[in-house]
């Protein structure tokens, strides 16, 4: 027993039971709660459980979700840089720039090779931000949807 | 017709189940929180110890309590959920005082089957969610918001099904859960999930470790900077935090609770299952656990909830023993133990078995509890009184008596305590630091015993001891004058007041003084036939400084006789009966009503109503109060006069609404009393017991006492048996074998009513169980016996096979084997019935008669039976009819019929009930209780036009208690006397796990209306804390069905009407057209009669033979008051 005598120092203390005289809880101290006033609790604040099937809302939310990407696929080429989907997607975007910058740095040393390596699904699969940076290399210009921009590129290739 | 059931509460749950501590009641302000199955209690921690502050009752039984700090706020809120799927958040609302419900709701689910390893309610660390596993396989979340609002919760599926522990690990950046399971292998796994609020599911945790401890059981998370958690298993205890893996052996054992020391989890108190104390502590360099240690430190009560206060303190909250609050100290004592016991509250729970008896025989029922579990294990002997709370002591052996005397007749206070031994005076006064302290007044003799001495007019005192009567001055304490016993002839017993003084000399010379300024006038003296034994001139007229009356009391005649003052002449000679003589008579006026009480050395006390102008002695009656010879004495607290009477018994008598009521003491015995209202001591008594003085004021109410007879194992069956005057107690506790292993022994043991030592003890067989006691005779044999029904509780069987009846009877102290009987199972109940025994053996009712054999010993042979039941755990009967509590098939009637010598079934209930404790009410009303806390009464049918409706137990009332009763009995807390009025009301008493005794009254029909009329307007204007609901909470609720309550009454409910300020009275008053004073004699008169008082006035004949003192008792009037209650009764 004699180790635990170590390991008793230093116990937290606030201040609590500091008194050398420790008075006994008198057990009559303690009031009776009385509840006399309303005890409703705020309306909103009345919980309630989410009564949906586990699988239904696992299959909803997963619908959701893919409704979600497949929206982001086929608004990206439209409302691409804008504003609001960067807040509300801060990393997408991140990964997004990183990729952009990534295949900015490297296409200088591939122009060497030449850029007729990109087969079409390659094409089709950059971004637009991406193909206007290779549109830009070569001074074409930027206008225009992504079909029109891959077409662009293709042409010059 | 008891059909209509009014339950209370005399005993609040004492059972602790979790406790906790933050800021509660204030940012600055630290609290303790305990939950008492359906109460909580809020207490807060300052310099000086532990502050009681409020006392919750909640509509439900409390399955989690954890308090947790919404983001942005200073002061902490508390989750509660109850095990019936609900949860509320409450806030203290400083202000106004009050529990401010934050958000409440229904966690239950239509599909589920309810978790077998209990509840588990938990706070994100980082207050992001509230989890819950209430069902197995779903993890409820409700969310917070940042603004620490509770979202709409919804649930995950969680794969683990049978799971031991939930916690939220510290430092995660997404909320996570650490989960120890048990896969269907029986293998014991800890597997993390993040709670992705989004997604509305889990994922991925950061780890998991398999195949742990074989008994792992409890997680602890560690806070940061260390994070992971600990794992305490029955061998080993594990740290893992997903990295680092550290485990160390431990002793065998089972851990139950466990508290954090330091706020960054470096040390932890754990408990186990026998009340050990170990300090667990995790070695680290701040960032990496380098090792655990495990530190045993002492023993403690068996914790449920262990609480780190401060500064070294602990709270053990336990449910099988006494909860505690300890110290820490730093340097083991001499036992090796670190733990200082630093106040321990009372805990009857878990109550196993109880009986109501009357040790003392004055009509007022005590109650016996089986109380604890394991080393906790005791009997509590539960009883009402007045309590004395001591506030001094000193010891002092051989006080022959007491008196306080003023410093002058200006003075307030009391400043000088005369104590009288058998050769000499001392005399203590309050020193300048209020302390007691020897002194001397000069006049006075102080080499004699003071037979009696008082302050009297014109600022002088008077001291009379066995040879002179002295007067002293009292500002110079010196003597004044003396008056001198004749010479050879000693004074024997004195009286005085502040003008007079009667003495009785030796020969019966009885001689009448009177004090006047510095003199001592000899007014009167004769000489009466015999001689006295005690006297008093105690002024109950309108001059308090003069009597014109003296009360002598008489050896030889046992007479009580008034003479007139000053002249001495006798008025009225009242003859006491018996041969035991008055040992003290006083005159005393209760509320204006002069009384003369005579009391007599065998403990026994007349009181008579006083005729001032004419001294006659009218209303004479009897009581008994003790045994022992008592002293009277008067004493003044709240305005009001009361007598103490000092015996081995002591009580305080007094009056309310013209009634002598009569109040135990909680003391054991008490010598001499003398009021001392010093200014540092004010309102107090002085009383010496054997061996002690003790100074200390009087409760101004009457409430349960309990005293605790700890056994060091555990109590399950108890019985009392009148002619023995002894208990009868089943207990069994853990022993060493031979091969190392705890093995149960199980012991039959006698136990003396008075002193509660054990007198006898008989071991039972190896493997046998005591599981049924009482005490009983058989026809055609006047012995009283001790009969046990044991089982043989084989390790190998599910059921027990084998059991036996045992027949003892008590014997010099002795407890002798008479006779045996095997039986075919476990003898669950026995009943004594008609002269011969009843037993339930498995799923039989068997019946045995009590047989002489040719060589003239006895045995217990069959006689008939009843085949039917699941296993018949509960009998009782009543004439010829057995109420059989079955496990699961509820109620069933069964009737003995003598002349075919068979038992019949008559009627059974048809509910799939799983009883706990069965009871008759009545000869057609049977009340049971079953293991989802309800109670229930159902009726005998017997007027049914059909076969199958006879056959039909029909369900009268139906209740959710919220507490698991074990046993009911008849009997009552409050002095009942037989023979009174029809005007008593039957009562059932119960025990429960939590250790509530309550009480079960049956009610007159039409004040069980008025009553809940009144409980239903009080559920308009008491409402449930945390939006609970109360008809939600006393519906009868189990598996199969839940309706509302019926035929019962919430006395709990109803008693808080009395807590209601004025207005919310008044509401309610005049909604049920009757004054507030009315309402709250009736609902105060019905909480005395049911527990909490006892009021009597007996009255006697003088011609009644002398046996036994409660047969004195004749004519009961149950009430103070003018009897509302009663005449409701009457009715």
């Amino acid at each position: 027993m004699a180790g635990a005598a170590q390991y008793l120092q230093e116990l937290p203390s606030r201040g609590f039971f500091s008194s050398s005289q420790q008075t006994p809880a008198q057990q009559g101290g303690l009031r009776v709660y009385v509840c006399d006033h309303d005890t409703a609790p705020p309306e909103e604040q009345l919980i309630k459980t989410d009564t949906t099937n586990i699988l239904i809302r696992y299959l909803t939310l997963k619908k959701g979700r893919v409704d979600q990407n497949g929206k982001e696929k086929r608004k990206s080429p439209t409302e691409e840089g804008k504003g609001k989907r960067q807040a509300e997607r801060p990393c997408d975007d991140k990964f997004m720039i990183k990729r952009v910058n990534v295949t900015g740095g490297s296409s200088g040393s591939r122009r060497e090779g030449g850029t007729s390596r990109y087969s079409d699904k390659e094409l089709q699969s950059f971004t637009v931000q991406k193909i206007k940076a290779l549109l830009k290399e070569r001074g074409q210009p930027l206008k225009g949807n992504k079909d029109e921009l891959i077409g662009r590129l293709k042409r010059i290739l | 017709m008891s059909g209509w059931n009014y339950v209370v509460t005399a005993h609040k749950p004492t059972n602790v189940t979790h406790s906790c501590v933050g800021n509660f009641t204030g940012p600055q302000e630290l609290n303790l929180i305990i939950a008492k199955c359906t109460r909580i209690e809020i207490h807060l921690l300052t310099p000086h110890g532990l502050q009681p502050m409020l006392d919750v009752p909640l509509y439900g039984r409390i399955a989690t309590l954890e308090l947790f700090r919404p983001p942005g706020e200073s002061q902490d809120v508390l989750f509660i959920s109850t095990e019936r799927y609900k949860f509320c958040v409450l806030q203290w609302d400083a202000e106004a005082g009050e529990l401010v419900t934050r958000a409440m709701g229904d966690v239950s689910d239509r599909i589920g089957r309810p978790t077998d390893n209990g509840q588990i309610g938990i706070v994100d660390p980082d207050c992001r969610l509230i989890g819950l596993h209430l069902y197995d396989g779903l993890f409820k979340v409700i969310p917070i918001d940042n603004k620490g609002q509770l979202k709409e919760a919804f649930n995950i599926r969680l794969e683990e099904l049978q799971v031991l522990d939930i916690k939220f690990l510290y430092g995660c950046s997404k909320p996570t859960i650490a989960v120890l399971y048990q896969d269907n292998k029986d293998a014991r796994h800890v597997k993390t999930y993040e709670v992705q609020l989004k997604e509305k599911d889990f994922g991925e945790g950061p780890w998991l470790q398999n195949n742990l401890d074989n008994g792992a059981g409890l997680l602890i998370p560690v806070p940061l900077p260390l994070g992971g958690a600990i794992i305490i298993g029955e061998q080993t205890i594990v740290y893992y935090n997903g990295s680092v893996f550290k485990a160390i052996p431990i002793r065998p054992s089972i851990t139950k609770a466990y508290g954090r020391v330091d706020a960054d989890g470096s040390r932890y108190l754990l408990s186990d299952h026998a009340g050990m104390l170990h300090l667990l502590v995790i070695t680290h360099d701040k960032e990496r656990v380098l090792g655990l240690k495990v530190e045993p430190l002492g023993e403690t009560s068996a914790a449920s909830t262990l609480s780190y206060l401060d500064n070294g303190v602990v709270y053990v909250g336990s449910s099988y023993g006494d909860s505690q609050l300890i110290r820490l100290n730093s340097q083991a004592d001499a036992k090796q133990s670190y733990v200082e016991v630093l106040e321990s509250f009372v805990n009857l729970g878990p109550i196993v078995d109880l009986c109501v008896v009357d040790l003392e025989r004055q009509g007022q029922g005590q109650v016996v509890t089986c109380s604890g579990a394991y080393k906790d294990g005791s009997l509590r002997i539960v009883r009402n009184g007045i309590g004395i709370n001591e506030q001094a002591s000193a010891e002092l052996q051989g006080i022959k008596g007491m008196w306080s005397l003023r410093a002058s007749s200006q003075e307030t206070y009391d400043t000088f305590l005369v104590v009288s031994f058998i050769s000499e005076t001392r005399i203590l006064a309050m020193n300048a630091d209020d302390e007691l302290e020897e002194t001397e007044i000069d006049g006075f003799d102080s080499e004699a015993q003071t037979l009696f001495c008082c302050n009297a007019i014109h600022d002088q005192l008077i001291q009379v001891t066995a040879g002179s009567l002295k007067l002293v001055d009292a500002a110079s304490r010196r003597q004044l004058t003396e008056w001198k016993a004749p010479p050879g002839i000693a004074i024997n017993v004195a009286s005085a007041n502040a003008s007079q003084v009667l003495l009785a000399t030796g020969g019966g010379n009885l001689v009448y003084l009177e004090i006047g300024h510095e003199t001592l006038t000899e007014i009167k003296h004769i000489q009466l036939e015999y001689e006295i034994s005690c006297l008093d001139i105690n002024p109950v007229g309108d001059d308090p400084n003069r009597s014109q009356l003296a009360a002598v009391g008489m050896w030889t005649d046992i007479s009580v006789r008034v003479f007139s003052l000053p002249d001495l002449n006798l008025i009225t000679k009242e003859s006491l009966g018996g041969e035991i003589i008055p040992r003290s008579v006083l005159f005393c006026a209760f509320e204006g009503i002069p009384y003369l009480l005579c009391a007599l050395g065998d403990g026994h006390l007349f009181n008579f109503v006083l005729d001032l102008s004419t001294g006659q002695l009218t209303d004479r009656k009897k009581i008994s109060l003790g045994t022992q010879p008592i002293t009277l004495r008067t004493f003044r607290s709240k305005n009001a006069t009361h007598v103490f009477a000092a015996s081995d018994r002591p009580t305080v008598i007094y009056s309310s609404n013209r009634k002598l009521l009569y109040s135990n003491v909680n003391l054991k015995e008490v010598n001499h009393m003398c009021p001392f209202n010093s200014a540092s001591f004010p309102d107090s008594l002085a009383i010496g017991k054997e061996g002690e003085l003790t100074i200390g004021t009087i409760d101004d109410i009457q409430k349960l006492h309990i005293r605790t007879v700890p056994l060091g194992e555990q109590p399950r069956r108890i019985c009392h048996q009148e002619s023995s005057r002894t208990f009868g107690l089943c207990s069994f506790r853990y022993q060493n074998s031979s091969n190392g292993e705890d093995m149960e022994t199980h012991y039959v043991r006698l136990i003396d009513d008075q002193t509660f030592e054990i007198i006898a003890t008989y071991q039972l067989d190896t493997y046998e169980t005591g599981c049924s006691i009482i005490t009983c005779s058989f026809a055609d044999d006047s012995n009283v016996y001790f009969c046990v029904g044991t089982a043989y509780a084989l390790p190998e069987e599910n059921e027990p096979s084998k059991g036996r009846i045992l027949v003892f009877i008590v014997e010099d102290g002795k407890l002798q084997l008479l006779t045996e009987k095997e039986t075919k199972g476990a003898v669950y109940s026995l009943n004594a019935f008609n002269g011969k025994l009843l037993a339930a053996i498995n799923q039989k009712i068997q019946l045995y008669k009590w047989t002489l054999r040719d060589d003239g010993s006895r045995e217990l042979q069959t006689e008939c039976g009843h085949h039917g039941h699941i296993l018949a755990l509960y009998v009782q009967s009543r004439g010829d009819f057995i109420v059989v509590g079955d496990l699961m098939k509820s109620i069933s009637l069964l009737m003995y019929k003598p002349e075919e010598g068979a038992i019949e079934e008559r009627a059974r209930d048809y509910n799939a009930n799983w009883m706990t404790a069965v009871e008759i009410l009545d000869d057609d009303t049977y009340l049971g209780a079953e293991n989802s806390f309800n109670l229930f009464t159902v009726r005998k049918n017997s007027d049914a036009a059909t076969d199958e409706e006879r056959g039909r137990l029909e369900i009268v009332g139906e209740y959710h208690l919220g507490e698991f009763v074990n046993r009911f009995r008849h009997g009552s807390l409050v002095m009942r006397l037989p023979d009174g009025e029809a005007s008593r009301i039957p009562t059932v008493i119960f025990g429960t796990v939590n250790g509530v005794i309550g009480v079960i009254a049956s009610l007159p029909q039409d004040q069980f209306i008025f009553l809940l009329k009144l409980q239903q307007n009080l559920v308009k204007v008491i409402k449930g804390v945390g939006g609970l609901s109360h008809e939600q909470w006393r519906s009868f609720n189990n598996e199969r069905k839940t309706v509302d309550a019926k035929n019962f009454l919430d006395g709990d409910l109803i008693e808080s009407f009395l807590d209601l300020n004025r207005n919310r009275m008044e509401e309610i008053a005049s909604n049920l057209e009757v004054s507030v004073e009315e309402l709250c004699k009736r609902v105060e008169e019905l909480t005395r009669y049911l527990y909490s008082f006892y009021m009597l006035n007996v009255m006697t004949r003088s011609s009644l033979p002398l046996i036994h003192p409660r047969w004195y008792i004749q004519g009961v009037q149950s009430f103070g008051g003018h009897g509302h209650l009663t005449a409701c009764v009457v009715r």
